[in-house]
């Protein structure tokens, strides 16, 4: 007689914890900036050096916690007012459907 | 306990029993819908706390939940209640933001109403956990990842590596074992090397004294602090702790100690 076996059920698929950037998103250089541009809606945001930052990292389609404290650890910045930027950041793109949840 | 607007969504009936249980003396506790996007935001704006799920009723995590209520609402302290499961944790370790005071307690085993409490005393404080698992979870087995969110998360409270195993759904030994076989530390080294990393991120990032981090550490003598760090995070101590590379330097070498077995 054959042994049961009892496989462990698969954990449920979680949504909503990846951020990933949109495919129609376009970066132009503009002068000596670079200008993040939200497909359809015309949302334009000038880059600094963090959002140029931010923005190459969302292409690795990073956990929220990894990109602060990527950034964290690269800047060496107290890390409370740098999650407050970098939220901001992360919100006003989701807004223009620059970044969305995965 | 100090009044304030409580409020909860939490869809699954067990969680929802336990949390209005537990916080009956902390006064009315406003329900919301668990899925708060289509809650009254005049009503949730009005809170002071919030205690939510890992993962909504459709499933999703609450990353993007806490995304957006630390940029509109700073000032609202979330707590997460929910079970020690594997896809929760996933859900939570999504939403543990460096900087951003959130603070995950154990359902059922943990306390609500004390965290309640420090909440309403806007006590909450992102801890150094948040910061561990971002850098120690890639890295990890995936079947140590609930004990190690756990520890990583829980190492403050001083609580020893068989109770977290037991809230692992795990056991000690099986703990050892599984650390053994990635060729890691020992499930006290890493307990310790995380409590020893949360007192000085305290210190670093939020300035607190000793004194205050001995409350927080449970520990009897503000000089344990000392101890503590000194023999878990590379002979670092809060008096060397600049000079030596502040907090990312301590990070760092505890990373290394963890994820090699001494022999």
């Amino acid at each position: 007689m054959a042994a049961s076996v009892t496989l462990p059920a698969p954990a449920p698929r979680v949504t909503g914890t990846y951020l990933v950037r949109s495919p129609l998103a376009v970066v132009r250089q503009q002068g000596d900036r670079a200008v993040l541009i939200a497909p359809g809606t015309g949302g334009a945001f000038a880059l600094d050096e963090l959002g140029e930052r931010l923005w190459d990292i969302l292409g690795a389609e990073p956990l929220v916690p990894v990109l602060v404290e990527r950034i964290r650890w690269e800047s060496g910045r107290a890390a409370r007012p740098l999650a407050r930027q970098v939220l901001a950041r992360l919100v006003a793109w989701q807004e223009v459907g620059l970044v969305a949840w995965r | 306990m100090r009044g304030g607007r409580i409020g909860a969504a939490l869809h699954s009936p067990a969680l929802w029993a336990q949390a209005h249980q537990q916080l009956a003396l902390a006064g009315p506790v406003i329900d919301l819908d668990a899925d708060l996007r289509s809650a009254d935001p005049s009503l949730v704006g009005s809170l002071d706390v919030l205690v939510v799920e890992a993962v909504d009723a459709q499933g999703r995590g609450i990353a993007p939940l806490v995304v957006s209520l630390a940029v509109h609402m700073p000032q609202l302290a979330i707590i997460v209640y929910d079970q020690p499961e594997r896809h929760r944790l996933e859900a939570l370790r999504a939403a543990l933001i460096p900087g951003i005071p959130i603070e995950y307690v154990v359902a059922p085993f943990e306390p609500l109403a004390s965290t309640v409490q420090r909440a309403l005393a806007g006590r909450l404080s992102s801890a150094a956990g948040h910061v561990i698992l971002a850098h120690l979870i890639p890295l990890a087995p995936a079947d140590l990842h609930t004990f190690l969110t756990l520890a990583a998360l829980k190492a403050a409270s001083g609580r020893g590596v068989a109770q977290l195993a037991q809230w692992s759904n795990s056991t000690a030994r099986t703990i050892e074992r599984r650390l053994d076989r990635a060729g890691w530390s020992t499930a006290h080294t890493v307990l310790q090397s995380f409590r020893a990393l949360d007192a000085l991120w305290l210190m670093d990032e939020y300035g607190m004294s000793a004194r205050r981090v001995r409350h927080r550490h449970n520990l009897a003598h503000s000089s344990g602090i000392t101890r503590l760090t000194r023999r878990w995070a590379a002979g670092i101590t809060p008096h060397t702790l600049r000079e030596r590379g502040g907090f990312n330097a301590a990070l760092e070498a505890v990373m290394a100690s963890v994820t090699v077995r001494n022999a």
